[in-house]
């Protein structure tokens, strides 16, 4: 390895790391910092455009919608609020879920469940879920339980969905392994098929998650109740036709925050429960 | 956000074609289950099977169905084309760019839990009563999946193609067409499928909150009037409209994306 | 033999040319280094080497040594971090269509037939589609894939792709084909039918080739000359002409020469590698 260049290295650099190069790369890695300034920027224009050029009185400034649900948090009315529709939509969301869960999971096990469900389900999936509000009404009137049960339904497709593919696409070989190691039927299923079902399943389950949002909004909205008994939902319409802006602002404050921190606290833990497994498997 | 519908037909296509009698059986059990309770209680409120076929017809005869549902389906539609449009746009460009994708991703991911719905009240303070507001909810929910299908499917175009394509000294617009655009189509298609039901749910619950026509006000209105019959007829007709849409794009896929059939042999 | 074997890079077979005549590529103290994530990868450290009209030049060594890098940079799809490029004496700008490149994949269009994608080239460069096809039909025939026209990518064997991928190629009627690893994916045997089959295209066609391999008795089989890389840093460690006679084909494998060839540019390889490689025996082949 000797005289190797025949050229004199006549060195160009093409690119040189400058500052401002290496600032905006480090942005680029990261992305959530484009994203926040973006968002804050968003929110900064919106702000600057209300309290100078001026917005329709029914859109308040983010500094107006900050200081309302402040206030109305203090006298606790938002509280009360959240609180009716986050009861519902806890409870919806749990009895849909587990129940589809469970025989998704069981549905995916045994050939002659699932072939038994797989008929009702995919006659009942294509209906939009929020019909069955009126129907139950009929018996429930607009009630909690109505509501609950619709929001149940809604949770219950993506999460029985999701189980069922989940558990039907285990490796065969997984369980012949299982099998051959000596495993019996309960073990192989605790210790092979769940596990391996479990990021599809919980990939399902956010998505149930969503809807629930969505249908204890769309349940409150329709036929809604009074007083804090509406709930963020009912509440957003009936102060849309009392004008009361400030209150319409801030449950929709409200629901979107707690949008935002329920699928994040249900990401964290998911991140911290199935550690090495794969949980965007059902962002595609 | 992945694909419920795909989801489910995946779902429905693991499951072993050789039983489908068990499957019908299921179907059957449902039904009968209905009837019996239809039959046994003897009140208004569970209409027979028989009973609700009969309104169907008797709703499609007075033209009443007619009338709602073409008002629904403009609506929606029109809503799902300008998601298609403005989605396949943003997956594109955040494809593309990368300041684009850093800006977009996140903000997606962020406001996916939030529940689009709560935008009416605001979006009818904004543009009244009536068809925008609706249509401007179903583009927002629709974007979604459209836009991430998009991205994805972009996404998914190799190096070595795009090089290819500069190799042969294709434009942008013609790298576009035949290179990304195919390549992105099963993804796109993917997003279409997931974006089909949330455009009928959506339209159909605005339809639902104060308003005087489309499919979700005949329902509201055949409640007021307590005729369950007329309330699960138009249930039923939903259900068939949400069943069409999904085998429409489903074999829209299989013309489409015909090639990745020789792939999975 | 060992007078056909010179020391590293004492010379090209270029610089043996009259100096009237200019090599038609010069890579001149080529350099490139990746950075990301404060990470500094020195994929390439100055290469230097002629290529002259019409030679097939093989580059063999290593998995990552910067042998792709070094074909990228060649077809204008990366940028050198330093040193120069010349093409007939011209600095390259980027991609073009006088350098046609074949990837590691036959990248096809899956949604496009072959006769589509051969013809593809044609209609960008805005030929009518009745004459692409026509273009295309006729190299799909030097290639020996008449009578899958009308077939998918998914529809043929790896070694049918990459011939379809080859056809495309010589469809831009390049000055220099840039081939890197094309039949890596491929089985051994069709990968020795395809060998023959490229030179025998090759030898008919007066193109300059540009082929990556990281096995040896292709490089050598296949090459004129062969530059031996090392790694980390990317460089060239050898410079080498083969003196095997043409037409080849399947006799010359059985030529005794080329059983020293392997043995010298294994050696050459083992040396770089270090004593550690020792023990895997003296093939590269698998
Ligand atoms: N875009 C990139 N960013 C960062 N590092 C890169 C990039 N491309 C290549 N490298 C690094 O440069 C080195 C050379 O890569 P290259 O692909 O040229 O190797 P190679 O010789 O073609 O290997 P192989 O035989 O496996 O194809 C490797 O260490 C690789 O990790
Ligand atoms: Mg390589």
């Amino acid at each position: 390895m000797t005289g190797t260049a025949l050229h004199q290295p006549q060195a160009v650099e093409h690119r040189q790391a400058r500052q401002g190069v290496a600032a905006s790369e480090w942005m680029l890695e990261r992305r959530w910092p484009v994203a926040l300034a973006g968002a804050v920027t968003l929110l900064a224009l919106w702000q600057l455009y209300g309290s100078t050029v001026g917005l329709p009185e029914y859109i308040l400034t983010p500094v107006e919608i900050a200081r309302s649900a402040a206030e109305l948090t203090a006298s606790g009315r938002l509280v009360e609020l959240a609180s009716a529709s986050l009861r519902r939509l806890v409870f919806g969301f749990t009895i849909g879920t587990a129940t589809g869960v469970l025989l998704g999971l069981l549905s995916g096990v045994s050939r002659k469940l699932g072939d038994l469900l797989d008929g009702p389900v995919s006659l009942t999936y294509p209906i939009p879920k929020i019909t069955f509000l009126p129907i139950i009404a009929i018996w429930l009137g607009f009630s909690d339980p109505a509501r609950i049960i619709v929001i149940a339904a809604a949770c219950f497709f993506p999460a029985y969905l999701n189980a069922h593919a989940a558990t039907r696409s285990v490796d065969q070989s997984l369980v012949w392994v299982a099998m051959n190691a000596g495993a019996g039927k309960l073990r192989t299923l605790m210790q092979v098929v769940l596990p391996a079902a479990l990021p599809r399943t919980v990939a399902g389950i956010r998505q149930a998650l969503a809807l629930a949002f969505i249908f204890m909004f769309a349940t409150e909205a329709i036929g809604s109740g009074t007083g804090t008994d509406a709930g963020l939902g009912g509440e957003m319409f009936a102060a849309r036709t009392t004008g009361e802006y400030e209150v319409l602002w801030a449950a929709l404050a409200t629901v979107a925050l707690l949008g935002g921190t329920v699928d994040a606290t249900f990401r964290w833990l998911v991140g911290k429960l199935m550690i090495g497994q794969e949980l965007e498997a059902g962002r595609g | 956000m992945a694909n419920p519908t795909a989801t489910a037909t995946a779902a429905i296509r693991n499951a072993s074609p050789g039983p489908s009698l068990r499957r019908l059986l299921g179907i059957a059990l449902l039904l009968a289950v209905w009837e019996l309770v239809a039959n046994t209680s003897g009140t208004r409120l569970t209409p027979t099977l028989r009973e609700i076929g009969t309104r169907i017809a008797f709703d499609l005869e007075t033209g009443m169905l007619w009338f709602h549902g073409r008002l629904t389906l403009m609506l929606a539609f029109s809503g799902l084309l300008i998601a298609v449009v403005i989605g396949c746009a943003t997956g594109l460009l955040m494809a593309r760019s990368r300041w684009a994708e850093a800006m977009m991703q996140p903000l997606l991911g962020a406001t996916y839990p939030i529940p689009r719905l709560a935008l009416y009240p605001i979006l009818i303070l904004l543009f009244g009563l009536g068809a925008a507001p609706k249509v401007t909810l179903v583009v927002l929910e629709c974007l979604y999946p459209m836009a991430l299908g998009t991205y994805v499917g972009a996404r998914s175009v190799t190096k070595d193609q795009l090089w290819l394509a500069r190799n042969v000294g294709a434009g942008w617009l013609r790298t576009l067409r035949d290179v990304t655009l195919p390549a992105a189509l099963p993804a796109m298609l993917t997003g279409l499928r997931a974006a089909a039901p949330i455009m009928l749910i959506v339209i159909v619950v605005t339809e639902m909150i104060g308003e005087n026509r489309g499919l979700g006000y005949m329902l509201m209105l055949a409640r007021a009037n307590f005729e369950p019959d007329g309330v699960l007829a138009v249930v039923a007709v939903l259900g068939v409209l949400g069943f069409l849409f999904d085998r429409l794009i489903a074999l829209l896929s299989k013309l489409l994306v015909f090639w990745e059939r020789g792939v999975r042999m | 033999m060992s007078g056909n074997i010179h020391a590293p890079l004492t010379s090209g077979t270029a610089t043996m040319d009259p100096p009237a005549d200019q090599p038609q590529l010069r890579v001149a103290s080529l350099g490139k280094t990746f950075s990301r994530n404060r990470k500094t990868v020195h994929a390439l450290q100055d290469v230097s080497f002629d290529v002259p009209r019409g030679q097939f030049l093989s580059i063999l060594g290593p998995s990552g040594c910067g042998k792709s890098t070094l074909l990228h940079i060649i077809g204008g799809f990366e940028q050198a971090s330093s040193g120069s490029l010349l093409l007939d004496g011209r600095p390259v700008a980027g991609p073009g269509r006088d350098r046609g490149m074949m990837f590691q994949q036959a990248t096809l269009f899956p949604w496009k037939t072959i006769e589509s994608n051969v013809a593809w080239p044609f209609i960008v460069d805005g030929h009518k589609r009745g004459e692409a096809r026509e273009r295309a039909h006729e190299l799909l025939a030097t290639v020996g894939l008449s009578g899958f026209e009308r077939s998918y990518p998914a529809e043929l064997s790896g070694g049918m792709r990459q011939r379809a991928a080859l056809a495309r190629t010589l469809g831009l009627s390049p000055d220099i084909l840039l081939m890197d690893e094309p039949f890596g994916a491929l089985d051994a045997q069709t990968r020795e039918l395809m060998q023959e089959e490229l030179t025998r295209i090759w030898e008919h066609s007066g193109l300059t080739v540009i082929f990556i391999t990281h096995d040896i008795d292709e490089a050598v089989f296949l090459g004129d000359r062969v530059l031996v890389m090392g790694a980390r840093p990317g460089r060239i460690i050898a410079d080498v002409d083969v003196e095997l006679g043409r037409p080849r084909g399947t006799t010359t494998k059985k030529d005794p020469q080329m059983a020293e060839y392997h043995s010298h540019f294994w050696e050459l390889i083992r040396q770089e590698a270090g004593p550690q490689a020792d023990r895997n025996g003296g093939s590269d082949r698998s």
